[in-house]
Order: C-alpha cells, then sequence, then structure tokens
C-alpha cells in the first residue's frame, strides 16, 4: 500500500533530498500532536494526520514509516528539547552557586511551561499529560528515553539541598512535582476559570502560583 | 456510601445499584428465563461494570456494545433497552461510580465539621483523597473507575466537562471552602488554583503508580500503598498552605 509513489509530488521522487523537506516533516510532526494529544495514540490514523495537511498519507508514511515511529519522533522532538532546557539551567545554576529550592523547581518547571505560549506547544503538554493512557511500552521506554538524564540530574540537586531526605523521598516528590505542573499547563484543568478572574497576565501567575506551591512541597519534612 | 442525594434521574443508576447488591445473594446461581424481571438490576447493575472495563480500556470511541454485552453476558438488545444509547450508558457509569466518591467525600466532610474543632488543612486533604484511593483498591470496578475518571481528565470536550461539573463541584466547592477557612492567609482565588493543583497531582500519582519505581530505578516496593500517601499528603499540605504569590485581582475582595 506505500507503492503510490504515482501520487507524490514529483520532487519527492528525485534522488537527493527534496527542498521542503524540513517544513513538510515539521509540518506532519505538528499536525500529528495535535491530533495524538486530542485523540491519543489508538484513536489517530496517519490518513488523519495527511488528511490534516492536505497530504498524501504515502508521504506521511514515507517520512515517518509507521504510526508507532510517529509518534516517537513526536515525543521526542520536544521532549529532548524540554531535558536540554533544563541540563542547561541547572548547569547555569551551579555556576553562579548558592541556588535554592525554589531556582531548582523554577529551571524544573519553566522549560515545559514555555510551551503553554503557544497552542502546537500546549497539544504537546497535552499528549504529555495523557501518555499514561497511552500502550505502556511506548510511553515507558519515551520518558525513560528522553527525561531520564535531567530527572536524575535534579533528583541529585534537589538532594544536596534536602540532606534530610530519603533520596527516595526526593525522587517521589520530583514526580508529584510533574503530576501538579502537567496538569496545570495541560490546558485540562479548567483553571483558566479561575484565573482569568483576577488576573492580567494569567500565564505568569499560574507559573508563580506552581512556582510557589511545588517549592513548598519540595522543602516539607 | 449508602447514602444518596436526593434522586435526580441520573442517580437511579446508583440507588440501583444498591439494592441489587442487597438482591445479589438472593438472586445467585438462577439462571435466566424469558424476559428479565426479577435480576433486571443485576443484569443492569453487570452491564454497568462491565461497560466501566470496556471504556476504561478503549476509551468512548473505542469501546463496542458488542464487547459490553459479551461481557456482562448479556444480548446487546437489552444494552439498548437500559441505556439507549453508548453516550448514556457511558454517562452512567461515569455519574454513577463518581457519585460514590463524592458522596463519601461529603460524608467524612461533615464528619470532621460537625467536631468542635475546625478542621485542618491535613485532614481536609487526607478527607477528600481516602475515597480515590479506597475506590481504586476495590477491585477490577474500581480500577476501571479511576482510570476512566483520568480519561474525562485529560479529554475535556464540552460534554465530559458537563459530567465533570455534575459530580464533581459540589463537592470540591465545599472542600474550597472549608479550605479557605483553614487557610486564612489565602485570596479565594488562590485557594482554588491551589486545590487544582492538588487535583493534578493526585490524579497524576493514582494513575501513574507504576511509574514511580519505573523513575526511581528501586522496584522493591509497589507504590501506591501508604508510603506514597504519606509524602503525597505532606506535599500537598505545604504546597495548599505556601505564601500567597498572587496579586489578588480587583474582583476579589481580599
Amino acid at each position: 500500500m506505500l507503492k503510490a509513489n504515482k501520487k507524490l509530488p514529483n520532487e519527492a521522487r528525485r534522488p537527493g533530498r527534496p527542498e521542503g523537506q524540513t517544513n513538510l516533516s515539521e509540518g506532519i510532526l505538528d499536525a500529528a500532536e495535535a491530533l495524538f494529544a486530542e485523540q491519543g495514540y489508538a484513536g489517530t490514523t496517519l490518513r488523519q494526520v495527511a488528511e490534516k495537511l492536505g497530504a498524501n498519507p504515502a508521504m506521511v508514511a514515507y517520512y515517518f514509516k509507521n504510526k508507532d515511529n510517529l509518534f516517537r519522533e513526536v515525543f521526542t522532538r520536544r521532549g529532548h528539547a524540554i531535558s536540554s532546557d533544563r541540563m542547561e539551567r541547572l548547569a547555569t545554576l551551579k555556576a553562579r552557586g548558592n541556588h535554592d529550592l525554589r531556582d531548582l523547581v523554577a529551571a524544573f518547571i519553566e522549560p515545559a511551561a514555555s510551551l503553554y505560549h503557544d497552542p502546537q506547544g500546549r497539544a504537546f503538554l497535552r499528549l504529555h499529560a495523557r501518555l499514561h493512557m497511552e500502550p505502556a511500552e511506548l510511553s515507558f521506554e519515551l520518558r525513560r528515553l528522553v527525561h531520564n538524564e535531567s530527572t536524575h540530574a535534579y533528583a541529585k540537586a534537589f538532594a544536596d539541598l534536602l540532606p534530610e531526605m530519603p533520596v527516595r523521598e526526593v525522587y517521589q516528590r520530583l514526580t508529584l512535582l510533574i503530576g501538579a505542573y502537567l496538569y496545570a499547563f495541560s490546558g485540562t484543568s479548567r483553571l483558566d476559570e479561575l484565573l482569568i478572574e483576577g488576573d492580567d497576565d494569567p500565564i505568569k501567575g499560574l507559573l508563580e502560583s506552581t512556582i510557589a506551591f511545588g517549592t513548598a512541597g519540595m522543602r516539607s519534612p | 456510601m449508602t447514602e444518596q442525594p436526593p434522586s435526580s434521574g441520573s442517580t437511579s443508576a446508583t440507588t440501583g445499584l444498591k439494592s441489587s447488591e442487597k438482591a445479589a445473594g438472593t438472586a445467585k446461581g438462577r439462571r435466566r428465563g424469558p424476559g428479565r424481571p426479577t435480576q433486571g438490576k443485576d443484569l443492569r447493575r453487570a452491564i454497568l461494570d462491565s461497560a466501566g472495563i470496556v471504556f476504561a480500556e478503549k476509551g468512548f470511541a473505542g469501546a463496542r456494545l458488542r464487547e459490553i454485552a459479551a461481557r456482562s453476558d448479556v444480548n446487546q438488545a437489552l444494552i439498548n433497552y437500559y441505556f439507549q444509547s453508548k453516550q448514556q450508558l457511558f454517562d452512567q457509569v461515569f455519574v454513577s461510580l463518581g457519585k460514590e466518591i463524592t458522596d463519601r467525600r461529603e460524608k467524612l466532610l461533615d464528619e470532621l465539621l460537625a467536631n468542635s474543632k475546625p478542621p485542618e488543612v491535613k485532614d481536609l486533604v487526607t478527607a477528600y483523597l481516602k475515597p480515590q484511593w479506597e475506590m481504586k483498591h476495590s477491585g477490577p470496578r474500581g480500577e476501571a473507575f479511576v482510570k476512566l475518571q483520568a480519561r474525562m481528565h485529560a479529554e475535556p470536550d464540552e460534554h465530559a466537562i458537563r459530567l465533570r461539573r455534575e459530580v464533581y463541584d459540589r463537592s470540591t466547592k465545599r472542600y474550597r471552602n472549608a479550605l479557605k477557612k483553614a487557610l486564612p492567609h489565602l485570596s479565594e482565588i488562590t485557594v482554588g488554583v491551589r486545590l487544582a493543583f492538588m487535583i493534578g497531582t493526585y490524579l497524576f500519582i493514582l494513575n501513574d503508580l507504576g511509574r514511580i519505581s519505573d523513575l526511581t530505578e528501586t522496584r522493591s516496593d509497589p507504590v501506591g500503598k501508604d508510603g506514597m500517601m504519606e509524602n503525597l499528603i505532606t506535599f500537598l499540605c505545604a504546597g495548599l498552605a505556601a505564601p500567597e504569590t498572587h496579586a489578588p485581582g480587583t474582583t476579589n475582595q481580599s
């Protein structure tokens, strides 16, 4: 069924990389991100992704082989970006010295929270927040792949500031922190309703509130 | 869990559940004849339970009435007879199980408020969470509901939001008011926002229990037992009580 090469636009069949490749593959990832966020892995088909773009399904398959692979690419694209942003911020804090819990919480949350500013980024947060409903083999592996390094680095940094707390508990708290911000920023929490009432800059307010909540939660003996 | 709010159409499903629980003993072992008179409530409940499991696994779109019928060992026509449509079946499953949680939540709150001493944050958080954990550990039916609930929070279309409101709003507002009293340094908006963090955090933990051990690499003890519960409560209480960060807006009178 992937032999429908005749239907591909001409340039895709020429040798070498087509000019528009980056844009097209990014476009496919954007479309898939939105659909996976809305409908989940099982509910989304390559055909729908193609339709959303007005492209041929064979084109999607040409770039991303299959749904499993497409989902992985969607997740790792932003996941790696968040993770390396976290690592950079951590390095900056360490270089500067004398950071406190709040700095760590902010550095951990902000790279993900900043995605909230545009609809496409919000789609990723939503996809992330519903990851627990996706096939376990996919979600476990992707999380580990994307987040392990930064999670361990932050757990260590938190543990340094919380010498009394058993390491296992530090990890648990960090997980709680992830839960708190994911829901807040996934756009599914009805928080908007609460925030809009009393705030000029709801997103900034939300971030501040999350950091305060998370910092107190991490600190508590 | 034995007390039901005044019935309002949609809660008749829950009242049906209770009496069928009692009837289950006597009806046990009998075969169904033609028609369905005496065991109607049993069957209705069996359908709701199976539907909960199937909806939890497949989501609304992926669930098939045929599969629900097969699992509950009834004819598909009977499902249509009782519930008219897949949507109505789904709503009944969600509302009836959800109300079990919120009724229990309100009962625990009533008990706290009946004390001479006003409840503290920790009392309120514990009372709010407890029914969820009880549900989660109550067997396949409860586990299915917890998954369903997670879906309802991750896939918030208009309809899901309406159902969520119907099920949760009353008890959540009561907790919000009680929390506001326990946290006089916070504005009402801030209490509301923090309550939403609390809900997000516990849902994440509730859905993701297996994954914490995945993250920590120490797979020794299954999380979700009291260790994590304690830690969750500590985290949430501190988070709820954190100093005010939110400049109160114009609409807010504190």
